[in-house]
């Protein structure tokens, strides 16, 4: 993909921001160049939980979060393994503090993450189901 | 001293501000920074038997006092994605410790190279898998108590430990094993009213299993380390039995060299589970350490524990145990009536790690927002007589005594 084209894939997604839907499906997506094209419920839960971070063909992933609160990651968890945020940072604190692992890529918002899925076959996030582009592979669907 | 421990203050607080100012220039995917805090009050209701985190703390809460120093600290940590393969992570925790100095700050720097999906190796220092808590003990935000349970984790002096591991995982019949091998060295302190020792151990070789199925998790450890250096204490005491005379105490020197505890294993085993349903969380853990020294008695601990989550609220208790042999000197031929000191003396080494309580611990944990917390937790604990290594005694009072002691902690991550 040209860099232009990421220009205006970013521009679009820009303009679709503002009218997210609330409580729309939640998508789970990857580099489109990524070969995996689904992941179970239980191997998403290991990937963004840290339990084991690679796809099912063992190839390495990078889990890109949103940073702080924000509504989608709360939402995102709440969906995936039926916690509040809180308990999802108290358990990431343990993993991370511990140095038993890496933590993930943080970005600002949706839109900063879908560019660094883009530019990055490993990485995998999530995003509201309106965002997705050509770019991006869906590999699950959560709340539909 | 305080200038010692200033300056190192200085220099950690500036290493870590370098790197925060690094990453925030940079904003490098590569480099984060981050942290953890938290704010701990302790009041108690002995006046004999004074309150301390662990056995490394030389400072105590008595009756009366209310203590911020016991469990309030200060962690940061720099993490650098050097490659795909490689990371490296440092991280310093700010507290109040009877020798301070850089190295003790320390308690993580470590080269992490992740080798693919499956294995991964980390070299230099490392957090100890000793036991289930070990690692992250001074995380509070990480658990729901206000404090790990002192049964079990009072007892352990080493927060790092200075070698290699290689860590082995694999998806299985729906959940995660995981296999780590450690092996390296450590050092810490053990205080008592007067003194604080300090303990080396070496030649650390240790294995951790875990099977994680996301709503239950059980692990087992088990470490072997071999003591690297004979403490003050020992010394003083040997010296002065085998300068007993033969006529008051035959054999003396035979019983002396028994005490020493260079070269000595010491092993350390654990087991324990949690399992998760609905709003409830359950978990358990039974420890075990034995030595091959004469000093350090067999010591069996465990807890197990209970909570509720109510929307940001989670209520919970925890029983808590710990049990150990107790010495008593009964060497035959011994002059007794004329050796009575040395006789205290010998009695009061081979106790010293003698730990006999149990605790009944209600607590509250409030999640303030998503990474603030504050914890409240009486503990009732059964104290029982030459049971209270756990605790700072200030003078020879070591008869058995009923303790209250309330927890306030502010526990947060950033």
């Amino acid at each position: 993909m040209t860099k232009l084209t990421q220009a205006i894939t970013i521009l679009l997604l820009m303009h679709c921001i503002g009218s997210v839907q609330a409580n729309e499906p939640l998508v789970v997506v990857v580099n489109k160049a990524n070969p995996v094209a689904e992941l179970s419920r239980s191997e998403l839960i290991d990937l963004f939980m840290g339990k084991y971070v690679a796809f099912p063909n063992d190839d390495m992933a990078i889990p890109v979060e949103l940073n702080g609160n924000h509504k989608i990651k709360v939402e995102f968890y709440q969906e995936l393994v039926g916690m509040p945020l809180s308990r999802v940072n108290a358990y990431w604190s343990r993993l991370r503090f511990t140095g038993r692992k890496r933590a993930a890529v943080f970005k600002a918002n949706e839109i900063d993450l879908i560019a660094f899925i883009i530019a990055n076959k490993q990485a995998i996030g999530y995003v509201p189901q309106s965002l997705i582009t050509e770019d991006l592979k869906v590999v699950y669907i959560l709340n539909e | 001293m305080f200038l010692v421990q200033y300056k190192n203050l200085s220099c950690l607080l500036l290493l870590l501000f370098a790197s925060y100012v690094t990453a925030n220039e940079t904003e490098n995917d590569n480099f984060q920074f981050s942290g953890f805090a938290t704010l701990g009050a302790v009041y108690t209701d002995s006046d004999h038997h004074g309150y301390r985190k662990n056995v490394g703390s030389d400072g105590a809460v008595y009756s009366g006092e209310v203590d911020f120093k016991q469990h309030s600290l200060l962690g940061l940590q720099a993490d650098w994605s050097i490659s795909s393969g490689f990371d490296a992570v440092y991280q310093g925790v700010l507290r109040d410790l009877p020798e301070p100095s850089l190295d003790r700050y320390t308690t993580l720097a470590f080269l992490r190279y992740k080798v693919n999906a499956n294995w991964s190796m980390r070299f230099g220092r490392t957090a100890p898998d000793l036991f289930l808590l070990t690692e992250y003990r001074d995380v509070d935000f990480s658990y729901i108590w206000a404090t790990a349970p002192n049964e079990v984790y009072g007892i352990i002096p080493f927060r790092s430990i200075d070698g290699a591991d290689i860590t082995y995982s694999q998806r299985g019949y729906g959940g995660i094993f995981k296999t780590k091998l450690f092996a390296g060295s450590s050092e810490g302190e053990i205080t008592g009213s007067s003194f604080v020792e300090k303990v080396k151990i070496k030649d650390i070789i240790g294995v951790s299993f875990s099977y994680d199925h996301f709503n239950w998790i059980i692990h087992a450890k088990h470490t072997q380390v071999t003591i690297d250096n004979e403490p003050q204490a020992n010394t003083l005491l040997i010296e002065a039995i085998t300068q007993v005379p033969d006529f008051l105490w035959p054999n003396s020197k035979v019983f002396a060299e028994s005490l020493l505890m260079t070269g000595e294993e010491v092993n350390y085993s654990s087991l324990s589970g949690q399992y998760q349903w609905q709003n409830w969380l359950a978990s358990a853990e039974w420890s075990h350490i034995a030595s091959d020294s004469e000093v350090i008695p067999k010591i069996t601990s465990g807890y197990t524990a209970l909570s509720y989550q109510l929307n940001a609220h989670q209520f919970y208790g925890i029983y808590a145990f710990t049990e150990s042999d107790n010495y008593v000197f009964d060497e035959p031929g011994v002059n007794e009536e004329v050796l009575e000191e040395l006789i205290h003396g010998i009695n009061g080494v081979m106790n010293f790690y003698a730990a006999n309580q149990q605790t009944i611990s209600l607590g509250w944990r409030w999640d303030i927002t998503n990474s603030l917390a504050s914890s409240l937790q009486w503990n009732y604990t059964k104290l029982e007589e030459e049971g209270s290594t756990l605790w700072l005694n200030e003078s020879d009072h070591n008869e058995a005594e009923n303790i209250n002691t309330f927890f306030l902690t502010l526990s947060m991550i950033f």
